[in-house]
């Protein structure tokens, strides 16, 4: 059983847990238990930060909303691979492919006609079948072959796109005219940073009580030990089938969402390196983590930026140094070494927790 | 009445090795029955055709009068069947409480949109599931490490550990493998207490693997051997510990 953990290897562990020796390696690797603020710290931040992310599109010119509104679009599509890589343990390559269907569906709906803030329930919805039907027999796949097959259906991403030229006009793209309705008093790029708001609360919301529960508990199970998650009573497949088509529905309405901020979709939105950066993005922020999707979407949306300013082939060795020094001294993530650095001066706060 | 656990006939073999050859045992409701038998004996390979993860090729077990063999895993954890794995089940990067937790999956609901959508009863279920964990854990004196992660405690610990998670389900039928591996001898007898107790206050049923026999006549109402995957003994756990053939099988084994 994959989590056979023998005595010896318990009892290494504890000294490297206890002892003074333990290395910096050790302690930055550490597995740790997520921040308890008191409740009144948890309030005040969630007030300022609500205030300020309700504010930031009043005041601000309209590329600076375009760059936050990608932030949280990013956000969107994090928590729910999280949801899937992170607490559930199974490898998708292929999530720009949902975020494409999800887009898609926001520009041909609009060119039937169809008012847009509703076309992002079909950009939920529909991913969400796709998800699903891919799933079922793809989960049965591990690992590797798991991660090939998903790999596979970002590659063809691109091509699919052209070849359903009827519906979705090739390689021209479609335009999208995504103006706010007109009762509401906004321009395009605060309308849309609200609706990529809203949805990036529920989501995070959502995403958060799924994660810690009863589900939550039964999705590490699966990750970590299928056989024993099955004899707990977990439905190791329905559980895999629907964190699949669940986290294709977040990357759907991200998709969505991404379409009406651009008010363009084209097939070469949604290449191979799009699939990459959202992987990218939870193992920056931090896997299984819920706030790791925040801290990753700021560093898919910002890092590229500057080090494009430093030469265009910089991003690609950014991302691939960056995965690799968090593959091997942060499987937390960000959100782990904030963990590690806030933990105990968190604990030590007075004040009622829970 | 009919047996809680009914055990007939089960054949189960690796390539040619026959790890289980046609043992029958029954236990009923609230009995505390030692399954012993020397290394390979078979007796992991039997909780493992209990709990659904070996298909034995021919036989039949029943728990509460429902054949179990060919039965989806994840369903024989609802027809009140709890256990404990020789080598850990744990989930070495979640907390002790945590993995305590995840023994009350089939016994709690919640599903999907009731958990999206935050309902009351979800909470409440939480609230009301950490409760009864917090205090299996100060019946098991495991409060301590309530909050440590569970891949740093020692192996006595987590066996200890896993059976808090089994108990927390609530299991009619509770299959406990080798539950003193790891404990000096004075955590063995406390151990031996705390079984017994927990038999008759839930009235569980408990099929005890384990090799310290001190453990076993203490604790169990009656004991099966096993050897080579049959069973040669069954009854008395003094008489049992006294049997020739057992005596020889477990000689054979030392030998
Ligand atoms: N998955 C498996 N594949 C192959 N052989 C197996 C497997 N599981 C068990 N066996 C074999 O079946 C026999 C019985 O093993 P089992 O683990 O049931 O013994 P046991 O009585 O629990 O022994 P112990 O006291 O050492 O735990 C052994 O010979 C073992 O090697
Ligand atoms: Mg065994």
């Amino acid at each position: 059983m994959s989590v056979v953990t023998p005595p010896q290897a318990a009892r290494r562990a504890d000294r490297a847990a206890d002892g003074a020796r333990a290395s910096v390696a050790e302690w930055l690797r550490r597995p740790r238990p997520p921040l308890a603020p008191p409740r009144w710290l948890a309030i005040l931040a969630t007030a300022l930060g609500g205030i300020a992310l309700l504010g930031i599109p009043l005041v601000n010119p309209s590329y600076i909303n375009l760059t936050v509104t990608l932030v949280m679009i990013w956000t969107v599509v994090g928590l729910g691979l999280n949801l899937l890589v992170g607490f559930g343990g199974q490898v998708s390559l292929g999530h720009s492919a949902f975020f494409a269907i999800g887009a898609y569906a926001v520009a041909v709906g609009g060119e039937l006609g169809i008012p847009h803030p509703a076309t992002l329930l079909v950009a939920g919805m529909l991913p969400f079948a796709v998800g699903y039907v891919i799933g079922l027999p793809a989960l049965r796949l591990h690992g590797l072959q798991l991660g090939l097959v998903t790999l596979a259906l970002a590659m063809a991403t691109p091509a699919a796109i052209r070849a359903f030229e009827p519906l979705t006009h090739g390689s021209r793209g479609i335009a999208i005219d995504a103006d706010p309705p007109s009762w509401v008093p906004l321009a395009h790029d605060q309308w849309i940073y609200y609706l990529a708001l809203a949805a990036a609360v529920v989501a995070y919301l959502a995403t958060r009580r799924l994660a810690r529960g009863r589900l939550g508990r039964s999705f590490v199970a699966v990750r970590d030990a299928e056989l024993v998650a099955e004899t707990l009573g977990v439905n190791v497949w329905q559980t895999k089938t629907r964190l699949f088509a669940t986290s294709a529905a977040y990357a759907g309405v991200a998709g969505g969402l991404y379409a009406m901020l651009l008010e363009f979709v084209g097939p070469e939105n949604f290449n191979l390196a799009l699939s990459i950066s959202f992987v990218t993005l939870i193992v920056v922020g931090g896997l299984a983590t819920v706030p790791g999707a925040v801290l990753g979407a700021l560093f898919v949306q910002y890092v590229p930026t500057f080090t494009s300013s430093v030469s265009p082939a910089a991003t690609g060795a950014a991302y691939g140094v960056v995965l690799i020094v968090f593959a091997f001294f942060l499987p937390f993530g960000l959100v782990g070494l904030a963990r590690g650095a806030l933990g105990k001066v968190v604990d030590r706060l007075p004040g009622r927790r829970g | 009445m009919t047996a809680l656990l009914e055990v007939r006939d089960v054949r189960l073999s690796f390539g040619g090795l026959q790890a289980l050859d046609g043992p029958s045992l029954d236990v009923a409701d609230g009995e505390v029955v030692g399954l012993i038998g020397p290394n390979g004996a078979g007796k992991t390979s039997l909780f493992n055709c209990i709990g659904g993860l070996y298909r034995p090729q021919s036989g039949s077990i029943k728990v509460a009068g429902r054949e179990v063999t060919g039965l989806p895993r994840h369903r024989i954890a609802s027809l009140g069947v709890g256990r404990t794995f020789q080598n850990i089940g744990l989930l070495p990067s979640r907390t002790v409480l945590e993995n305590v937790l995840a023994g009350g999956y089939h016994s709690t609901t919640g599903g999907w949109w009731a958990t999206t959508l935050g309902l009351r009863r979800i909470g409440r279920s939480e609230t009301e599931l950490s409760a009864r964990a917090i205090a299996l854990l100060a019946e098991l004196e495991l409060s301590d490490v309530a909050g440590r992660m569970v891949g740093t405690l020692p192996f006595g610990t987590l066996k200890r550990i896993e059976l808090a998670r089994a108990l927390l389900g609530e299991p009619r039928l509770l299959l406990v493998d080798e539950p003193a591996n790891g404990l000096v001898h004075s955590e063995v007898l406390e151990l031996g207490t705390t079984l017994r107790r927990l038999a008759a206050e839930r009235g569980a049923a408990i099929l005890l693997v384990e090799h310290h026999m001190g453990l076993v006549t203490s604790v169990c109402d009656r004991v099966a051997v096993l050897d080579f995957g049959r069973l040669i003994a069954q009854g008395d756990p003094h008489e049992v510990a006294r049997d020739p053939q057992v005596v020889a099988a477990y000689l054979g084994s030392a030998a």
